[in-house]
C-alpha cells in the first residue's frame, strides 16, 4: 500500500514540491533518507509534519493546529495513517542548512555559467555548424561560399574604385531608381552603418535621403535630403555642369523681392 | 472497454487500434505498451485499477527499490538489474509488430528512473534497433511542481545521454501545463492526473497521423522530416488549440481562423519561452476535426502577415499542414470540453534554447558547489560525467545561435543611405 503525498519545505521558496508516492510500509527514518534528494536538508536536520488539510493558496505550517509531527524514525509511514493529498512538511531544524541556496539561481550570482568560446565550438566534429560545413549547408554551402568570395572580389574593386575619388570633385550618381543624379563628394571611406567603403555626395537637388549624417553620425554637411551615401561603383566622376535647383531658385526669388520690398517701402 | 474488449456498437469502426493496440486470438486489444519503473508502487494503481486487465503482468515492469530521484541508481546500478527484462519484453512485442515504424518514450527529466534508465535504454534501443525513429515525450521540471532538488542534474544528464539517440524530443514544461490547466481550465490545484490528461490530449493529436488514414493526412514520419534539419536541434515546441473547459466551451466559437490564432499564442505552449524572440525552422500544423482546406490557408496566410513569426533565412517558410477528419476525442470526466475542431502546432524554434537556459543555470547553481555529488558518485557514476554533459548542453546552447544567425550575409542589401 502506498499514498501520494505533497512535499512543502520549510526553507524552499517554494511552498510546494510536487507529489511523491510512498510506500506505507516505510520507516520515517528511511523516509527522511529519501527526502534528502527531494528537498536537500540532511535527515538528520528534518522534522516532519503530516498537514492534513490543504488550503489553496495557503502555504503549508508546521504551526497549524491539526498537523502531526511524524517524530518516531523507527516507526512506520502507515502508523501516522496518512491519506492521499495530504502535505507533507519538512522543517530544517539546523539553522546553518544551506540547501536552500541550491535552488533559487537569481539569488547566488557567485558562480559561472558555464560556456562554450567561438574556438571551444568550432573544434566540436558533432557540433550543428560541424555538420552544416560536412553538409554544405546555409552560409557553408558552395553557393554562399562562391557568393562570398564573389562580394570580396567586388569590395577590392570598389576600394580602388575609391582611391580615384577625392573630395570636392563633380560627379553624376546613379541611384537606386536608376536616376542619374549630379552633384559634390563630400565624403569618401569606411562609415558605421555600413560595411566597406562609401561615398558621400552633396546632391544638386534636394533627392537625397539625408543631411550627411546617418544614424547621429556626421560625415559631412548638407541641407536635408540633399546628402546621399552610394558605394563607389555607382558614382562616376566627371566635370558635370550643376543641375538647376528650381526650389532654390524660386526660394532666392522670394526674399530677393520681399528685401526689395522692404527696401522701397 | 477497460478490459480490452471492444463495445458491439463500434464493431464495424475503423482499424485505427492497430496501431498501438495488438488483437488476440480472443478478439481483446492489447497496448503495444510497456510500462517500467524502479519501485512498485505508483504501476501497482495500474495492477489494481480500472484498467487492470487491459495489460499482460509482464507489460507492467517494477523492480524493487526506486532510483531515489539519483540519475546514477537509474542508469547505472538499480536500472542495469531491470533492463534486461525491459529489452525482452519490448522486443516481443515489435515482433508482433506487422511494420514496426519506432517507439514512443515517455518520461521524466527530473526523476531518477525518468532520467537514468530511460537514457540507459535508449542507448539500448538505439543499438537494436538503429533504423527505428525514437520519439520521445520528455517531462521537463519546474519549481511549481518540482520533484526534487536534484532535478537539473538529472535533467541535464539525461538530455546529454540521449542526444545522439532520440530523433525528436517533444518537451512538456510541467510549469507550463501546470499554468494551462489554472488558467485555461479552472483547475486550482492541478494534480498529476489533471496535468497528464492534457498531456494526454497533445499526445493524441501529434499520434493521429500514425492511427486514422485521410487524403490529407501527413505521417509523423513525413512532419518529422521537417522538423528536424539537423540532428542535435530535435526539440520542437508544441502548442495546442482550444484548452477550454466545458462551462467555457458554451460560449466559444473556435472557428478553424480561431484557433489558429490562438494556437500561436503563448497561452497555448507546452513549454515557457518566447518565440517572438526566436527564429522557426520548420511549423507543422496538425489540424483535426471538421477542419476544410481554403479556411487553413486563410488563416495561415494570416499567421504569416504577423511579423512575431519569424524563419530562418534558409528555411521554406515551411508551413507543413496536416488536415484529420476525426475529431479529438475526450477522457470521460477530464477537464477539457469535447470540441468539433482542433489544432496541434509543432514547431523548430530557436527560441526553445531558453528553457535549457533555465535548467544550466540551475545545474552550474548545484554544481559550483558540488552539491549532492557524492550521491551519484556513490552509485559508480564518474565525477567527470557531470561537466561532459553540461559542456554538451552548453554546445547544445551553441548549435541554436548558429542556427539562429544563419544569415547569408553576403550581397548588397542596402544599396544607398
Amino acid at each position: 500500500m502506498s499514498v501520494s503525498l505533497f512535499i512543502s519545505s520549510s526553507k524552499e521558496a517554494m511552498t510546494q514540491i510536487g507529489e511523491h508516492r510512498f510506500d506505507l510500509s516505510m520507516t520515517i527514518g528511511r523516509l527522511k533518507e529519501r527526502l534528502e534528494l527531494v528537498v536537500g536538508s540532511k535527515p538528520s536536520d528534518m522534522a516532519l509534519y503530516l498537514v492534513p488539510e490543504r488550503k489553496p493558496g495557503q502555504a503549508a505550517d508546521s504551526k497549524t493546529t491539526d498537523s502531526v509531527l511524524l517524530g518516531d524514525d523507527t516507526r512506520p509511514l502507515g502508523y501516522y495513517s496518512p491519506a492521499d493529498w495530504m502535505i507533507l512538511h519538512v522543517v530544517d531544524t539546523n539553522p546553518d542548512s544551506l540547501y536552500g541556496e541550491f535552488t533559487i539561481p537569481s539569488l547566488h550570482r557567485n558562480y559561472e555559467y558555464v560556456t562554450l568560446s567561438e574556438e571551444e565550438y568550432d573544434r566540436l566534429t558533432g557540433s550543428v555548424r560541424a555538420y552544416m560545413k560536412r553538409m554544405k549547408l546555409g552560409k557553408y554551402s558552395d553557393e554562399a561560399r562562391q557568393q562570398q568570395e564573389a562580394q570580396q572580389v567586388l569590395e577590392g574593386q570598389r576600394t580602388e574604385l575609391a582611391r580615384g575619388i577625392t573630395v570636392g570633385a563633380r560627379c553624376e550618381v546613379t541611384t537606386q531608381e536608376s536616376a542619374k543624379q549630379r552633384g559634390e563628394v563630400a565624403f569618401v571611406g569606411e562609415v558605421a552603418f555600413a560595411p566597406g567603403t562609401w561615398v558621400g555626395v552633396k546632391l544638386d537637388l534636394p533627392f537625397g535621403k539625408n543631411d550627411g549624417s546617418v544614424d547621429g553620425q556626421r560625415y559631412f554637411t548638407c541641407l536635408p535630403k540633399y546628402g546621399m551615401f552610394v558605394r563607389p561603383d555607382r558614382l562616376e566622376v566627371g566635370d558635370f555642369e550643376p543641375a538647376f535647383d528650381l526650389d532654390a531658385a524660386l526660394e532666392g526669388l522670394t526674399s530677393d523681392s520681399e528685401d526689395s520690398g522692404i527696401e522701397e517701402l | 472497454m477497460p478490459d480490452g474488449t471492444m463495445p458491439a456498437k463500434s464493431q464495424e469502426n475503423n482499424d485505427s487500434f492497430s496501431t498501438f493496440f495488438s488483437e488476440t486470438s480472443s478478439g481483446r486489444y492489447v497496448p503495444r505498451a510497456v510500462f517500467v519503473d524502479l519501485e512498485p508502487s505508483v504501476i501497482d494503481q495500474t495492477r489494481t485499477g480500472a484498467y487492470r486487465q487491459l495489460y499482460h503482468p509482464e507489460q507492467l515492469i517494477t523492480g524493487k527499490e526506486d532510483a531515489a530521484n539519483n540519475y546514477a541508481r537509474g542508469h547505472y546500478t538499480a536500472g542495469k538489474e531491470i533492463l534486461e527484462n525491459v529489452v525482452d519484453r519490448i522486443r516481443r512485442l515489435a515482433d508482433h509488430c506487422s511494420g514496426l515504424q519506432g517507439f514512443l518514450i515517455f518520461h521524466s527529466f527530473g526523476g531518477g528512473t525518468g532520467s537514468g534508465f530511460t537514457s540507459l535504454l535508449l542507448e539500448r534501443l538505439s543499438a537494436e534497433y538503429s533504423k527505428k525513429s525514437k520519439l520521445e515525450f520528455a517531462v521537463y521540471p519546474s519549481p511549481a511542481v518540482s520533484s526534487s532538488v536534484v532535478e537539473p542534474y538529472n535533467s541535464i544528464l539525461t538530455t546529454h545521454t540521449s542526444m545522439e539517440h532520440a530523433d525528436v524530443t517533444f518537451l512538456v514544461d510541467n510549469e507550463a501545463i501546470y499554468d494551462l490547466c489554472r488558467r485555461n481550465l479552472d483547475v486550482e490545484s492541478p494534480s498529476y492526473v489533471n496535468l497528464n490528461r492534457l498531456i494526454s490530449q497533445v499526445v493524441s493529436s501529434i499520434t493521429a497521423s500514425l492511427r486514422f488514414d485521410g487524403a490529407l493526412n501527413v505521417d509523423l514520419t513525413e512532419f518529422q522530416t521537417n522538423l528536424v534539419p539537423f540532428p542535435r536541434i530535435h526539440f520542437p515546441l508544441v502548442n495546442y488549440s482550444p484548452i477550454i473547459s466545458p462551462p467555457k466551451a458554451i460560449h466559444e466559437k473556435m472557428s478553424v481562423a480561431e484557433i489558429s490564432y490562438a494556437c500561436f499564442e503563448p497561452h497555448s505552449q507546452m513549454v515557457k519561452c518566447d518565440p517572438r524572440r526566436g527564429k522557426y525552422m520548420a511549423c507543422c500544423m496538425l489540424y483535426r476535426g471538421d477542419v476544410v482546406p481554403k479556411d487553413v490557408n486563410t488563416a495561415i496566410a494570416n499567421i504569416k502577415s504577423r511579423s512575431t513569426v519569424q524563419f530562418v533565412d534558409w528555411s521554406p517558410t515551411g508551413f507543413k499542414v496536416g488536415l484529420n477528419y476525426q475529431p479529438p476525442t475526450v477522457v470521460p470526466g477530464g477537464d477539457l470540453a469535447r470540441v468539433p475542431r482542433s489544432l496541434c502546432l509543432l514547431s523548430n524554434t530557436t527560441a526553445i534554447a531558453e528553457a535549457w537556459q533555465r535548467l544550466n543555470d540551475k545545474f552550474d547553481l548545484l554544481y559550483a558547489k558540488r552539491a549532492f555529488v557524492h550521491w551519484y558518485v556513490g552509485e559508480g557514476m564518474e565525477e567527470g560525467e557531470f561537466a561532459e554533459a553540461r559542456e554538451d548542453l552548453a554546445a547544445l546552447e551553441r548549435d541554436y545561435e548558429e542556427v539562429a544567425n544563419d544569415s547569408a550575409s553576403t550581397g548588397d542589401q542596402e544599396m544607398e543611405f
